[in-house]
């Protein structure tokens, strides 16, 4: 990715930043910096504070306290009209009463830039959302996803540092979002502008951004490329928020060399973890749904490891072409959620009611603490 | 829909729409025809005081009536100055009120638009309330405040700034402080209606894309609330031309409305054809701007798909 090759350089940066609606805190005393030119997801369920904040960032709103700084200048009471900054509204906010060209130019006429070359720029950005040939038309004349292209044809027509996309794709189906992710992240790397984007949804925000940050009740719980929170998160609430994951409460039984072994209700499970942990902590192991194998039952009495292997019974099965998803109830009663994937035709499939075994690495594990 | 649930459907349909066309035509097409018939009518002394009166139902009678109506009434009109002089009176007063009442209404409902959303019922009833008060009653009471010794003279002589007191009362300007006054309300409200509907993101992406805030004003919240402008401007202007008691009241002796006009004809001269020839005449005057309002509305509803 270009972005990642340009020496990263702080570009915006929140300092404490702490934003109150009423009772509730909407920001709770966060610090974030976004490097120049990256793509970076805010994640987060709806309520958790991450549109407030995106909107302290635009200037439509001032924090309670704390500083806001962009390009090294402190914006915090900066109002939105002159920050260095676009937004692209959820819901478009196209302009109803002007037409195409006149909403992609507003910005422009705004700056004062001469007729000719506002006639120029909007061409460009209509050229370069696919909109060619419908500046004259009015935005309720176009479609959900023409009116998307719009919105952002105008938010980046000023050339912005800074552009930040409130749940940009919320409103597109799902083929028109997988296409336009794509053609969001082409256009991020050709104009170099800071995308900030905002969304509920975690499979965009992994798709779409270099870093993401995985947002609660106002705060950041985690921040970092997008694997590394799929793989190593830092809290059962984030890898509970991205993606499917299984997770199986417990003490800490034994803690060897780089190998922790965690006594829960489904029996001890060896985790492979660098960090030592004390003799009885409560923690929590967390394994994705694709890094388990499920075996027939008879078969792994010969295996030669028998480790994390769980003994239950195929309860649901669900077949989704490239995987097959499957619910197993355990002994101790808990259910794990395995996926398989069909990578071969003919791969083994189980029915419900199938004895099983699912069994996983300890390097396929985490160890969370609770 | 089933095959027999459309005629039923359909009847209910043809009822809703033919009761507002029953009522216009029993209270306002029915007494229209009466009025247009007594402006093609003669003067006379007697009682009604016109003629011809179409009192039997003989159809030759009814002939011979026919034939006696003219058009004389609709000349006097135009051969007599003053009633020249109280359409262009009528209109130029309404003109000034329809602006000013603009100037005044849209601060106003912008602010109680754009205030908490918890107090615009409050600040909107508190806007309106003055007018649960007989308008009469209101009109009588500028009297009062206009009037050579009144409240408002009282005030500026106290505080020193004139000597002799103003006189208001009893002119075009008291008229046109008495329009502006009584149909602040009308222009008021769809001025709030068309500000409130408008989307908040709207100011907030043009705020976004560097526009100020006169700059928002003005090319984003007025264009848009041009619709609640123009609403406004007709339910101001159309009665404010034909209004009567306000210039009966506040006006002098020189103020010539075409209410008065229309009033002195009907009851001091009892010249019912030529009142109502004026009558006729407003109408068809008010009915252009109306017209035009349609085409506005009917060119902004087109472009739609």
């Amino acid at each position: 990715m270009s972005s990642m090759m340009e020496p990263a350089t702080p570009f915006v940066r929140l300092d404490g930043v702490t934003k109150r609606h009423g009772q509730l805190t909407a920001v709770d005393d966060l610090s974030l910096t976004l490097m120049r030119g990256e793509f970076f997801a805010l994640l987060g369920p709806s309520g958790c504070g991450k549109t407030s904040l995106l909107r302290l960032i635009a200037g439509f709103e001032t924090p309670d306290s704390g500083r806001i700084f962009i390009d090294g200048a402190d914006m915090t009471e900066t109002p939105a009209h002159k920050r260095p900054v676009n937004m692209m509204f959820q819901s478009y906010a196209l302009f109803p009463h002007m037409n195409v060209a006149r909403n992609i130019g507003f910005g422009l006429v705004q700056e004062g830039m001469p007729k000719l070359e506002i006639k120029r720029r909007v061409a460009e950005m209509l050229r370069l959302v696919q909109l060619e040939g419908l500046g004259e038309r009015r935005p309720d004349q176009l479609s959900g996803g023409q009116k998307q292209r719009v919105a952002l044809a105008r938010a980046l027509a000023k050339r912005p540092k800074l552009l930040l996309l409130d749940e940009p794709l919320a409103a597109l189906d799902r083929r028109l979002r997988e296409e336009t992710q794509f053609e969001l992240m082409h256009l991020q790397k050709s104009f170099g502008v800071t995308f900030l984007i905002v969304t509920h949804d975690q499979r965009e925000a992994m798709v779409m951004a270099s870093r993401i940050a995985v947002m609660r009740a106002g705060r950041i719980e985690q921040i970092g490329a997008p694997a590394k929170i799929y793989e190593k998160p830092n809290s059962s609430y984030v890898a509970r928020f991205i993606g499917e994951i299984n997770i199986f409460e417990g003490t800490v039984a034994a803690a060897r060399r780089d190998l922790v072994s965690v006594s829960t209700a489904a029996g001890v499970i060896e985790v492979a973890s660098d960090v030592a942990y004390a003799l009885g902590h409560a923690v929590a192991v967390a394994v994705r749904p694709e890094r388990i194998l499920i075996t027939p039952l008879d078969l792994t009495e010969a295996s030669p490891s028998p480790i994390n292997i769980l003994a239950g019974e195929i309860e649901e099965k669900a077949y989704l072409g490239e995987a097959t998803l499957y619910r197993l109830r355990l002994a101790c009663g808990l259910v794990l959620r395995a996926a398989a994937q069909n990578a071969e035709p003919g791969a083994r499939a189980f029915e419900p009611g199938d004895k099983v075994a699912a069994g996983f690495a300890p390097e396929a594990a985490i160890v969370l603490s609770s | 829909m089933s095959k027999a649930a459309p005629a039923r459907g359909k009847f209910g349909r043809r009822l809703v729409l033919a009761l507002p066309y029953a009522w216009l035509v029993l209270f306002f097409l029915a007494p229209f025809a009466l009025v247009l018939k007594v402006s093609l009518s003669q003067s006379a002394l007697g009682q009604p005081p016109y003629e011809p009166v179409f009192d039997s139902l003989d159809p030759a009678d009814i002939w011979a009536k026919l034939s006696a109506l003219s058009l004389s009434a609709y000349a006097g009109l135009i051969d007599d100055s003053l009633y020249l002089q109280s359409y262009l009176d009528s209109l130029a007063i309404a003109a000034a009120a329809t602006f000013l009442t603009l100037l005044i209404a849209y601060p106003l409902a912008l602010a109680i638009a754009r205030s908490p959303a918890r107090w615009r019922p409050l600040l909107l009833m508190a806007a309106i309330a003055p007018f649960w008060t007989s308008s009469l009653i209101r009109v009588y009471a500028w009297i009062m405040i206009l009037k050579d010794e009144g409240l408002i003279n009282h005030a500026l002589i106290a505080l020193g700034l004139i000597k002799e007191p103003l006189h208001i009362f009893a002119t075009n300007w008291a008229v046109l402080i008495g329009i502006v006054y009584s149909y602040l309300p009308f222009m008021m409200l769809p001025l709030y209606a068309a500000i409130e509907n408008q989307d908040k993101a709207l100011i907030e992406a043009a705020a976004d894309l560097g526009a100020s805030a006169s700059g928002v004003f003005w090319r984003i919240t007025f264009p848009l609330s041009l619709p609640g402008v123009i609403a406004g401007a007709l339910m101001v202007f159309i009665p404010a031309v034909g209004e009567f008691v306000i210039p009966d009241l506040l006006g002098g002796s020189d103020t010539l409305m075409i209410g008065t006009t229309l009033w002195n004809d009907f009851f001091a001269n009892r010249d019912w054809p030529a009142a109502a020839a004026a009558a006729v005449a407003l109408l068809a005057l008010l009915v252009v701007p109306l017209v035009f309002y349609e085409r506005l509305q009917m060119r902004a509803g087109g472009d739609r798909p």
